[in-house]
């Protein structure tokens, strides 16, 4: 790998300063919007998620607030080495999904961003009864609108085997019935962040003097054919023509300056969809996602191990032969059943400390990618075998620009789901949001998270 | 006394039944969602357009689907879908603009001299003008410059001749900006010039070319002097597509109706050429053809199969001939219409029932139905995800898979094309697929049975009570045989064969019912069947999957499971308006659903929500299940007639006038 600093206009790479590594990272950096606390760099935010939930008296450290420990064979033991960046968050409660459609995984994973009720949907079939996609834009879809600034992405999604879209495989929403697709591929993925630095200046240009042209006409189509659909239709012929808007407004935009980022090398092509893929799959995801934020591209981004309903093998994590979801509906009295739940949740922990250890790597001023970026770690289930959303095991990791306060543990007795999202958006630096979700679910940002 | 023959709204007889004389008199067509092509309709969709191309397609992304069957009609297009959309336009209309000459009539493809010059209009480093050439008498070289309008191949030839001196002959290279492209030694003289030809792949735009003379030779004493004369040079660029401003338009005409799956009005042609002329200012006709492309696959009328109906004041409205002949091949072929339908529908056929009826049974006679209803009855059977399937683990290959999925593709085409079509004989047949590969999965007396090379898919007769019709292919047995196996199986064949999907389990389940290790399927299933908040549902569910407990995760015939239990097959069938039964083996339960009219009316609904992309609705799509009940419970019990009927229903022909959005 190469590093140098590239400057990215909201696709066209532009030109290598083709300075060193070490240069790089000292180089003073020019663009400071939506920054805070004397920070340089916009604050990132990504959401991490790993499914059905864990084993929840081997996920938990142990002791006091600020005097805990993670044990050294628990689920967290992989993040014993970041303990003074994360936060454990036990004993939040998804109340929102207690209510509405949906089974237990259903609920877990749609409201799990979201905060707020799914709508009736086609997929299983009835008469329409049945439980659909998310009632409402998620948190970090949320956020990414209100910090996006000319990025070349609004917010970046990464599936890693995360299935065919509905309900049991979609965590963010752009809004109700919208769920946001993460790209699956990561060779596709690549072309997508990078292609155009193989594209002639000349080419590009012809390409962008078409581009408008094409797109002019399909905004148009797209508008005349707006008032002639059903209502059902309207909402999503409307947003597609938004869509169209903002490939159109992609064509103006400048160039996001001075990040010093490595552009990652483009791997051979292979079957992303095969089980035996799936860790290769996650690792090339992962390396683009820290890539693009360090790069400048966007400001959020998540990363999504597999779905709700999780029934891989996971040979990595030890566990060759038994499946994640056929084990987690296991009683809690076997114990050989739990001690594979125990591998592969911590197997997903190690993950997570990948992620933080790579965002560590990138030297942002004084500190790292990391020091700027809130990591979140959600699971769509408390415990697998009850679809308990009760106790939602969750960790931060990361600064945020020192939003949380980090280092330690807390323990909620009843905090709701949606007062936990609503302070993500206050760390994001939104502070005059009054609630997030279903308000009924929803009474203020937890103080406790903020030191 | 005949009874008086009832006529509905739209004119065509209610006949006589009584059933249907109450909820048909008006028109009721139901909830229809616009549909955005699937995957497969797009990639068809595309590669209709132009069928002398072999188009090499980017991933589309994934389908939703509505029940077992892709239908995209929830999820709008976001950033990254409309991303791959536009980047799909883009590499198509990047590799038809390189063939036009291939689809396009009037484009021509003629190579272009873009230079020709005399020697002597030149001059040269060393030399003079010499008659028709320039004369190069020592070490120098002739140059110019010329530009090109299209990168690729060119051609360059330079006339020339030299006077021999020495041992060598003159030695001529030829150099295109600053690389030589090509060196020849100048055997001819005077007498007899000669053209040489070299090739040199050049990038669009300005160029240097020189001829070099490399070897000079002068002996004064003997009169003897090597020189090389250059009487012209030319460049001519490759094969170069030529479309004027007419052929373009002749594009538009012949692509964006096929595109569009309609007519095209005069505003989306103003509009079409009107990309084209923006892009023609600064760029070439190809350029400007690729934006033309790429608008029309951007479109809403291509991306969504966009129905609007005859624009009427009532509450209800037809489909247009366009919009019906659209839902017909996409429901049948899934892929656009072809050149009958399209003329049926130019005739105003489709309007009728009559009509419809008569491309309906054209279009299920035609081999694409053969293979694309092959496809989609693999997809109601929730083997659309088969080939990438591991959850029964390493033995589980992926050859295996393909050789158990084409067993299954092999059983379900004789049954429906050349069988009797019933869907009793699809559950009941006496008779399987089997090719070598999967041939040991039934044992031991079929590997017998088998000529060994096999590697399609032959047919075997059953016997026994083990094995019978497409519940007991060993595609299904393993797809649905991993984890609670019982629940597994008995979900699938109640939501693909009665249509009901039981409520999911409880939001918090305090108390789950004890499990043991080396616990049975049997015995946890039983756990699950006494449990008090579990029972309820899993009553309909486990004692289905249950009559398969002794076939293993591969579908294999076992006698114990996996911990040495006995398995037995003991099951029956629950919950159901008419079909409640204790069943012994698969083979009593083939028999109780293959007979079974809740089976039946369950099938039918099954298909048409392959074709309509939705559930159908008690209420709002009564007399639509009315019409195909009427056929699909007449005891002809036919597939093929059911595929014929559904078009013909309010709910595929019919749409409710949108009330305009505030």
């Amino acid at each position: 790998m190469k590093k140098t600093t590239h400057h990215f206009n909201r696709r066209a790479f532009l030109k290598a300063l083709g300075v060193s590594a070490a240069a790089a990272g000292m180089l003073p950096l020019l663009e400071t919007t939506g920054t805070s606390q004397g920070s340089l760099f916009p604050k990132r935010l990504i959401i991490f998620f790993s499914a059905n939930g864990t084993i929840p008296k081997r996920w938990r450290p142990s002791g006091t607030e600020t005097n805990w420990s993670i044990p050294s064979d628990g689920i967290l033991t992989p993040l014993a080495a970041h303990k003074s960046k994360i936060l454990v968050c036990d004993g939040v409660d998804m109340i929102s999904a207690r209510n509405g459609l949906g089974d237990g995984h259903q609920t877990g994973m749609g409201h799990m961003l979201t905060g707020t009720e799914l709508l009736p949907g086609p997929f299983m079939g009835g008469d329409g009864g049945s439980a659909g996609y998310a009632g409402g834009i998620s948190v970090d879809q949320h956020i990414a609108n209100a910090l996006y600034n000319g990025e070349s992405f609004r917010s970046l999604e990464f599936g890693v085997q995360a299935g065919a879209p509905n309900n049991w495989s979609r965590m963010c929403y752009a809004g109700p019935d919208a769920p946001v697709e993460p790209a699956q591929n990561p060779h596709t993925a690549f072309d997508r962040l990078f292609n155009d630095v193989s594209l002639s200046k000349e080419r590009a240009e012809a390409r962008k003097h078409r581009r408008g042209s094409v797109l002019d006409f399909v905004s148009k189509d797209f508008e005349s054919l707006k008032p002639k659909v059903s209502s059902n239709d309207y909402a999503r012929i409307d947003q597609h023509l938004t869509s169209i808007r903002r490939l159109e407004s992609n064509l103006a935009t400048g160039d996001a300056e001075g990040f010093a980022c490595e552009l990652p090398t483009k791997g051979e092509a292979f079957n992303p969809d095969l089980a035996e893929n799936y860790f290769a799959t996650g690792r090339l995801m992962t390396d683009l996602l820290v890539t693009s934020l360090a790069c400048g591209m966007t400001r959020v981004a998540s990363l999504q191990w597999s779905r709700s309903v999780s029934n891989l093998a996971l040979p990595w994590a030890g566990v060759p032969n038994d499946r994640h979801h056929d084990l987690s509906h296991e009683g809690d009295d076997q114990s050989e059943a739990l001690e594979k739940l125990v591998k592969i949740n911590r197997w997903y922990a190690e993950q997570f400390a990948y992620l933080i250890s790579e965002l560590e790597k990138v030297p942002e001023g004084d500190g790292t990618l990391l020091d700027n970026t809130l990591v979140v770690w959600c699971n769509e289930l408390g415990k697998g075998n009850s679809h308990t959303r009760n106790d939602m095991p969750l960790v931060i990791a990361g600064g945020g620009n020192d939003a949380f306060k980090m280092g330690r543990y807390l323990k909620f007795g009843i905090e709701s789901h949606n007062n936990f999202l609503l302070s993500l958006c206050h760390a994001m630096g939104l502070q005059d949001q009054q609630t997030f979700g279903n308000p009924a679910y929803c009474l203020g940002p937890i103080s406790k998270l903020f030191g | 006394m005949s009874t008086p023959v009832i006529v509905r709204p739209n004119g065509d007889p209610l006949g006589n039944n009584a059933a249907m004389d109450g909820i048909c008199r008006t028109i009721n067509p139901g909830q229809t969602p616009m549909h955005r092509l699937s995957a497969n309709e797009y990639e068809n969709s595309l590669r209709a357009l132009w069928p002398e191309l072999t188009l090499e397609l980017p991933d589309i992304g994934k389908d939703e689907r509505v029940g077992p069957f892709a239908a995209n009609v929830v999820a709008p297009v976001l950033d990254l879908q409309a991303e791959l959309y536009q980047s799909s336009a883009e590499a198509v209309s990047e590799q038809v603009v390189a063939q036009l000459e291939e689809v396009l009539e009037c484009a021509g493809a003629l190579p272009e001299q873009v230079l020709d010059v005399e020697g002597e209009s030149l001059v040269g480093s060393v030399g003079q003008a010499s008659g028709d050439a320039w004369l190069l008498w020592s070490n120098g070289s002739l140059e110019t410059s010329f530009t090109t309008p299209a990168a690729g191949q060119h051609i360059i030839e330079v006339l020339a001749w030299g006077s021999q001196a020495g041992a060598d002959l003159p030695r001529m290279d030829v150099v295109v900006d600053n690389v030589v492209v090509g060196a020849v030694d100048v055997e001819v003289t005077s007498a007899n010039p000669k053209t040489y030809r070299f090739e040199a792949p050049l990038t669009r735009g300005p160029h240097t070319i020189a001829v070099r003379f490399l070897n000079d030779f002068n002996d004064p004493a003997n009169m003897a002097d090597r020189n090389l004369w250059v009487d012209r040079f030319s460049v001519t660029s490759a094969p170069l597509t030529r479309v004027d401003r007419a052929c373009a338009q002749a594009f538009v005409e012949q692509v964006a109706p096929r595109a569009l799956r309609r007519p095209v009005t005069d505003a989306e042609r103003a509009g079409l050429m009107g990309i084209y002329d923006a892009i023609l200012v600064k760029y070439d006709s190809q350029e400007a053809l690729r934006g033309v492309i790429e608008a029309l696959l951007q479109s809403p009328h291509f991306l969504y199969r966009v129905e609007l109906g005859e624009q009427t004041e009532q509450p209800i409205s037809a489909l247009t001939s366009w919009e019906l002949a659209s839902r017909l091949s996409y429901f049948y072929w899934d892929a656009p219409p072809d050149e009958e339908l399209w003329r049926a529908a130019a005739a105003g056929e489709l309007s009728s029932e009559e009509g419809l009826r008569a491309q309906a049974v054209r279009m299920v006679a035609d081999p694409r139905s053969r293979s694309a209803l092959n496809r989609a009855m693999l997809e109601l059977l929730s083997l659309h995800d088969f080939e990438t399937f591991t959850q029964a683990g390493a033995q589980l290959t992926p050859q295996l898979r393909e050789a158990m999925l084409a067993d299954v593709e092999a059983f379900v085409d004789h049954v429906l094309w050349e069988d009797d079509g019933k869907i009793a004989t699809l559950l009941t047949a006496n008779y399987t697929f089997v090719s070598a590969r999967t041939a040991p999965l039934y044992g031991m007396e079929m590997t017998k049975k088998l000529d060994t090379s096999a590697d399609k898919p032959v047919r075997v007769e059953l016997t026994g009570e083990e094995r019978i019709g497409v519940l007991t292919q060993p595609a299904l047995l393993a797809r649905h045989g991993y984890g609670q196996v019982p629940v597994h199986r008995g979900l699938f064949v109640r939501e693909t064969f009665l249509c009901d999907r039981p409520n999911p389990p409880p939001d918090e389940l305090i108390n789950p019912p004890a499990t043991f290790p080396m616990q049975s399927m049997r015995s946890r299933a039983e756990g699950r069947l006494e449990h008090k908040a579990c029972g309820a549902c899993h009553a309909g569910v486990d004692p289905l999957g249950l009559v398969f407990d002794p076939f293993d995760e591969l579908g294999r015939h076992v006698d114990v499971d996996a911990h040495g239990t006995p398995v037995h097959w003991a099951g029956g069938v629950a919950e159901t308006p008419s079909s409640d039964a204790q069943v012994n083996g698969p083979t009593e339960l083939a028999r109780v659903l293959g007979g079974s009219d809740d089976v039946r009316a369950c099938f039918t609904q099954q298909w048409v929500r392959y074709a309509l992309g939705r559930n159908l609705s008690q209420s709002d799509d009564a007399c639509t299940i009315a019409m195909l009940d009427e056929v699909s419970l007449s005891g002809a019990d036919s597939i093929q007639e059911i595929f014929i009927a559904i078009p013909l229903t309010d709910a595929f022909r019919y749409r409710r006038t949108p009330i305009p959005f505030k």
